[in-house]
């Protein structure tokens, strides 16, 4: 918005001069040397020392300014006001009613009532002002994951929303054919996953997360010291990080968190930039260390695994809590897990299925394309609303469970995130029996893709009451 | 003392500082106003020297980005409807996000900060005061150590949805904590080597000083240190037309719309001539300021309306027993030095607010946008006309701007204040405190 209006002053002399508004901005000339209009004033001013200016001919218009000093950051600067301005512009599609806009927002409402509103609207709705279609519709999200016409990329090969993201994730930038080159690195008994089958990464997590657990006081926060320092050592021990290297990308994995958030809500400036050093650490460490291990495919592994640490992470962190947030909310569904800790795996697929950690998913238009009968030009911008298409009421008799997309980063690392998740549970129902909520959790903010938990405060017994 | 005036590259935001640079040179101060080269003639036809500072690019692309309509993003804003009312963290947040990304933080481009840091180091003024936009000029005093002031030009709202904002946010969770504000000020900081903590962000927002010409009816609750100033009106260059030397024969009333009429008036579908014709039976002469584009016909207007291009509020506003306007800065101070009750068709920025603000202290009518059609308008301008109450808050609200303090006055107490003043160079980064 320009400022003519903000203020608004109407004087009538502006009809009738030029008018300098920067909605018409006049050509910039720097004016040298023009005329003086007035002798300088011949009395000293009060407390001030002797003028140092030319006091017969002062110019009217000074020198420009000095501008030999380079200029420090000014591309950096111009990325973090691109940074604020679409957060500006999706706060605004909220303030406008625009149930995209608001779910973007991610304040403290339910995000469940403006995908229902999405999902009311029809098959697919178009955020006019953030010029995106969206679906809460489960065969038109189908469509979307698995159509060739569409993918992570567009027609350019530019991420979606790149131009108003500047500071999204590279590494979970890639586009399907991508994804598919680097899935077969990642799977279980591949090269990057030294673990032969899925029990067996399941069990190298079930013993770092009984590490974890013993480690935690009485109190402790289940998402910052448990969840999210899980992924990290599990990941380094299949990659056969060396001890150093280990420690290194267990420490900075899970500042990779925002990473998804990312995607499509910018995060404040200093979380952008500090999510950025992470995901540089992890994809150089990475490139060091497993460049040799793939052969002629060096790069690619070092990539795949780096695309499949950063995917993996944070989701399976928000998997964890949100599994146990939702069996403590159900009565006795706890109980009925730390009885059979068995029913672990279980749990999470529920979870994935009712409540999937990623709720948002948005794919570009490769091509022209037919969608729920809309015409879209190759570049159109779809979310894909996960959570409300995988509880859509309308979706097809015994379709198959949503999940996490079929494609892109989750193609690497889909299997890895359940596996990790579910072993964690299964680990906290056996170690920690009496676990309850002890303060209120918080939900980090510009969290639209994950709803992540930025605490959630935990206790590992039972309160007892007081003696007295 | 050497003086910097800043203020962006537009000439109603300029005009309300020209009054005290005046003052200032009187005194024998040195001046010189920095803004983007496209304000040079307008800063040399006030008679003060300019000081050409960055561009205009990234008010230019925000133009562009919004097509050129700033009017719907005020919506959200809203200081007038939740000045009482319970205040939200989340319309709080909303207010700084959009009033960073949308006005303050394009309003001052990088070159345009830059360049002001290197005025302000290579000629070393002794004061910088900035229009309450212009953190550009806040930016280069807070970098360079030197004392600065602000100088409104309406309620301070910003100042006052900031301490809404801060003490909401002392009430958040850690986690749920952001300042678009301290975020864009501490990305600029550091790019100047200047250590960005909330301490100086406040500093910088909240100036050494304020000068409010409000008058003590219209303030807000003041942040800060406030020093109020008399309203000089400066209304650019102008020209007395001959007609206004003969006094009307009957109550005139100015109907003013500005460069925002499209916004406010013509949005709504009312055609500005119904509203004109609806005036024909008002025992009123109507003084519209319009140009050709406004109106198709002139000749077609009933007798009692004087359409005209130009004329400089200060001169006819004596001569009128009520105004409506949009509630512009300038109109609306001019306005209340004059004691002339206001109808004011609010929708921008503070506009609503000043609406309220008016009809709060019985000196005018808070007339909304969407209630604008030819029956309110005319049963507005008859009440202003007739109401004595009116007249006399008019007159209490002008007695109130007299009794402050000229800008002379305002000049001689920033000598003293910015004497007094010694403050220490910013920490650079990498020091230790």
């Amino acid at each position: 918005m320009t400022a003519e209006p903000l203020s608004a002053e109407p004087l009538p002399a502006d009809r009738t001069r030029t008018d300098p508004s920067p909605a018409g901005p006049a050509p910039a000339k720097r004016l040298t040397a023009v005329p003086p209009v007035e002798p300088a004033s011949p009395g000293s001013p009060p407390s001030e020392p002797p003028a140092t200016e030319p006091t017969a001919a002062e110019p009217v218009v000074t020198e420009p300014a000095p501008a030999a000093r380079p200029r420090a950051g000014l591309a950096e600067a111009l990325v973090a006001r691109r940074n604020q301005l679409t957060r500006a512009a999706q706060w605004f599609a909220g303030t406008e009613g625009d149930p995209y806009g608001l779910l973007l927002r991610a304040g403290a409402d339910d995000p469940a009532r403006h995908e229902e509103r999405v999902r009311e609207w029809g098959p697919l709705y178009r955020s006019a002002p953030l010029d995106t279609w969206v679906t809460a519709h489960r065969v038109v999200a189908e469509q979307v994951l698995t159509d060739p016409a569409f993918d992570g990329t567009g027609p350019d090969g530019t991420p979606v929303g790149l131009d108003g993201l500047p500071l999204r994730s590279e590494l979970l930038s890639l586009d399907r054919a991508t994804a598919a080159r680097l899935a077969p690195l990642t799977a279980f008994g591949g090269p990057l996953l030294w673990a032969r089958e899925e029990n067996c990464v399941a069990q190298r997590a079930a013993t770092y997360a009984r590490r974890l657990l013993e480690g935690c006081g009485e109190h402790f926060d289940l998402a910052e010291d448990f969840a999210r320092r899980l992924p990290g050592p599990v990941l380094a021990e299949q990659f056969s990080l060396p001890d150093a290297a280990h420690e290194e990308f267990a420490r900075v994995l899970p500042d990779c968190r925002h990473a998804l958030d990312g995607l499509v809500c910018p995060q404040p400036y200093a979380t952008a930039r500090a999510t950025r050093t992470a995901e540089a650490t992890v994809a150089a460490l990475l490139a060091r260390h497993l460049s040799e291990a793939g052969g002629g495919a060096g790069a690619d592994t070092a990539r795949a695994a780096a695309v499949l640490a950063v995917s993996a992470a944070e989701t399976t962190a928000v998997l964890i809590v949100d599994t146990v947030r939702r069996l403590r909310a159900r009565t006795g569904a706890w109980e009925r897990l730390t009885a059979d800790p068995a029913l672990a795996a279980e749990a999470v697929r529920e979870t994935l299925r009712t409540a999937p950690p990623v709720r948002l998913e948005t794919r570009t238009t490769r091509t022209e394309t037919t969608l729920a009968g809309t015409e879209l030009p190759a570049g159109a911008r779809v979310a894909v609303l996960m959570a409300a298409a995988g509880r859509d009421p309308g979706a097809p008799a015994g379709a198959a469970p949503l999940g996490l997309a079929p494609d892109l980063h989750f193609a690497l690392s889909a299997p890895l995130i359940t596996s990790i998740a579910g072993a964690a549970l299964r680990t906290l129902a056996e170690t920690l029996p009496h676990l309850r909520e002890a303060g209120e959790p918080v939900i980090r903010p510009r969290s639209p893709v994950l709803l992540a938990p930025a605490r959630f405060p935990v206790a590992k017994r039972e309160s007892t009451p007081c003696a007295s | 003392m050497r003086v910097l005036i800043t203020c962006f590259a537009h000439n109603t935001h300029y005009h309300p500082l020209v009054p005290l640079a005046w003052a200032l040179r009187a005194a024998g101060h040195e001046v010189r106003v920095a803004s983007q080269p496209a304000l040079t003639e307008v800063v040399n036809g006030s008679g003060l020297t300019a000081q050409p500072v960055g561009d205009l690019d990234s008010i230019t692309e925000l133009m562009t980005q919004i097509a050129g309509d700033p009017t719907p993003y005020q919506r959200g804003l809203d200081f007038a409807e939740t000045r009482h009312l319970p205040f939200g963290w989340e319309h709080a947040l909303g207010q700084q996000t959009m009033m960073t990304a949308m006005s303050f933080a394009p309003l001052n481009g990088d070159t345009t900060i830059d360049d002001l840091v290197d005025v302000a180091r290579s000629w070393r003024p002794d004061l910088i005061v900035w229009e309450p936009f212009t953190y550009a000029g806040a930016i280069a005093a807070h970098v360079t150590g030197t004392p600065h002031a602000r100088v409104l030009w309406g309620p301070d709202v910003v100042l006052n949805a900031r301490a809404q904002f801060l003490d909401l946010l002392s009430r958040q969770p850690a986690e749920r904590r952001e300042d678009p504000m301290a975020e864009w000020l501490t990305w600029t900081l550091e790019r100047h080597g200047v250590t960005a903590d909330a301490e100086a962000v406040e500093r910088i927002v909240t100036a050494d000083w304020t000068i409010d010409p409000a008058p003590a009816s219209l303030r807000l609750p003041a942040v800060g240190d406030v020093l109020p100033m008399r309203y000089v009106p400066y209304n650019g260059p102008s020209v007395v037309p001959d007609w206004l030397l003969t006094p009307p024969s009957r109550p005139r009333v100015c109907l003013t719309l500005g460069v925002s009429a499209r916004e406010t008036f013509g949005r709504d579908a009312v055609p500005f001539e119904d509203l004109l014709h609806a005036l024909g039976d008002v025992d009123a002469e109507i003084v519209a300021t319009l140009d050709a584009a406004q109106l198709a016909d002139r000749d077609a207007l009933p007798e009692n309306i004087r359409v005209v291009d130009f004329v400089p509020l200060d001169a006819l506003l004596p001569t009128c027993s009520a105004i409506v306007h949009h509630g512009g800065a300038g109109t609306h101070s001019t306005a209340t030095l004059h004691g002339v009750p206001q109808i004011i068709v609010g929708a921008l920025w503070d506009a609503p607010l000043k609406a309220l603000l008016h009809a709060e202290a019985g000196a005018g009518i808070d007339l909304p946008p969407d209630k604008l059609d030819t029956g309110t308008l005319r049963a507005a301008i008859v009440r202003a006309v007739e109401d004595p109450a009116l007249a006399a808050g008019a007159k209490r609200l002008r007695a109130q701007v007299l009794a402050d303090p000229t800008p002379a006055a305002v000049v001689t107490r920033l000598e003293q204040l910015t004497a007094a003043r010694s403050r220490p160079t910013p920490r650079r980064r990498g020091e230790s405190q």
